[in-house]
């Protein structure tokens, strides 16, 4: 290993080398031997639980304000919310799925799970959005109390995070569709996937602690 | 200039031999073993709608004082599971580890606080 490490350093002014092993010779060249896109996607997250955390905790301290509007269990339909979550929780399954596919080269069984994913992220904000329509028909707006800015705030978010998400996912399908997405760049697709993933997590944290928590 | 390359290349060198590092994934991208096949992937979501199964189950069926704890328990473990194995931190470089424990560890401090702060807890 120290041979093949110390070969990449032979032109003073380089970046160090990315590769530690012969397997890696294809990968770009880093200074951390990682990939920065990768890194930044990892960082990007890190950074993403500050603001679901300033979130989550923004609604815990205001849900008890309820004013003269319903309050959380008044209008929550759990049996329906539970039904979202597990859609979500599946769709986090086809994502890595659709990086599995990809990196053993099969890009059509990719593009299936990717559209699947897509399609689950799809009815999770449709049923977001149900939910959201039904809560205003009962009288909760979002200026209704602070309970109820602190909620449409929160899992809105989450929602525009689901949205961004499967405009990634199918951005991912149209470059897989015109030959732009073979398994040299399955790293593309582990972006989208941590991305993905992350938004399952905040929502499982978002089902507990809204939802379920009396 | 070539020295401290070799000392950063040195120290990366011993990083990956301790593990720190793995060398690539199936694309050959450095910072990834190799994943594990689907049907754990299968396996791992079975698990995660069993517990939320549970969740629900103790949301009907609360077992007095224990409700809370063990819901949060549940979350962590599901929360845990994801992070672990469909982000992989299981099997990449722990540097995405550190870089997104940072994150987390550094929300939940502040945000803890500030619940003490404003007497959330009493």
């Amino acid at each position: 290993m120290s041979a093949e490490v110390t070969d990449t350093v032979a032109t003073p002014g380089t970046s160090v080398a990315a590769s530690t092993t012969g397997a890696a010779a294809g990968a770009h060249r880093t200074s951390t031997g990682l990939s920065n896109e990768k890194l930044a996607m990892w960082i990007f997250l890190g950074s993403e639980c500050l603001l679901f955390g300033g979130l989550v905790s923004s609604y815990l301290l205001l849900r008890r304000n309820v004013g003269d509007g319903p309050g959380p269990h008044d209008i929550f339909d759990i049996p329906f919310t539970s039904v979202s979550s597990f859609v979500l929780l599946m769709s986090s399954m086809t994502m890595v799925l659709a990086l599995s596919a990809i990196q053993r080269g099969d890009l059509r069984a990719n593009r299936v799970w990717l559209c699947a994913t897509a399609l689950l992220g799809s009815t999770f904000v449709a049923g977001q959005v149900y939910e959201f329509t039904a809560f205003y028909r009962e009288g909760l707006g979002y200026t209704t109390s602070v309970f109820s800015s602190a909620f449409y705030t929160l899992t809105g978010f989450h929602g525009v995070h689901v949205t961004v998400g499967i405009v990634m996912l199918l951005s991912l399908v149209v470059l897989s569709l015109r030959g732009r997405l073979g398994q040299e760049r399955s790293e593309a697709v582990e972006i989208v996937g941590l991305y993905w993933h992350f938004v399952d997590i905040v929502w499982i944290i978002i089902f507990t602690i809204v939802y379920l928590i009396p | 200039m070539a020295e401290a390359e070799a000392r950063e290349l040195d120290s990366t060198e011993r990083e990956v031999e301790a593990g720190e590092a793995p060398a690539t994934d199936h694309a050959g991208h450095p910072g990834g073993h190799g994943h594990p096949p689907d049907r754990t992937y299968v396996g791992v979501a079975l698990i995660l709608g069993v517990l939320t199964a549970i969740e629900i189950a103790l949301y009907y069926f609360p077992p007095g004082r224990a409700e809370v704890p063990a819901l949060l328990i549940l979350m962590v473990i599901k929360f845990w599971m994801v992070v672990m194995w469909f982000m992989h931190l299981k099997f990449d470089s722990r540097i995405f580890s550190r870089l997104f424990m940072i994150g987390l560890a550094l929300a939940v401090a502040v945000y803890v606080i500030t619940l003490f702060t404003f007497h959330f807890w009493f």
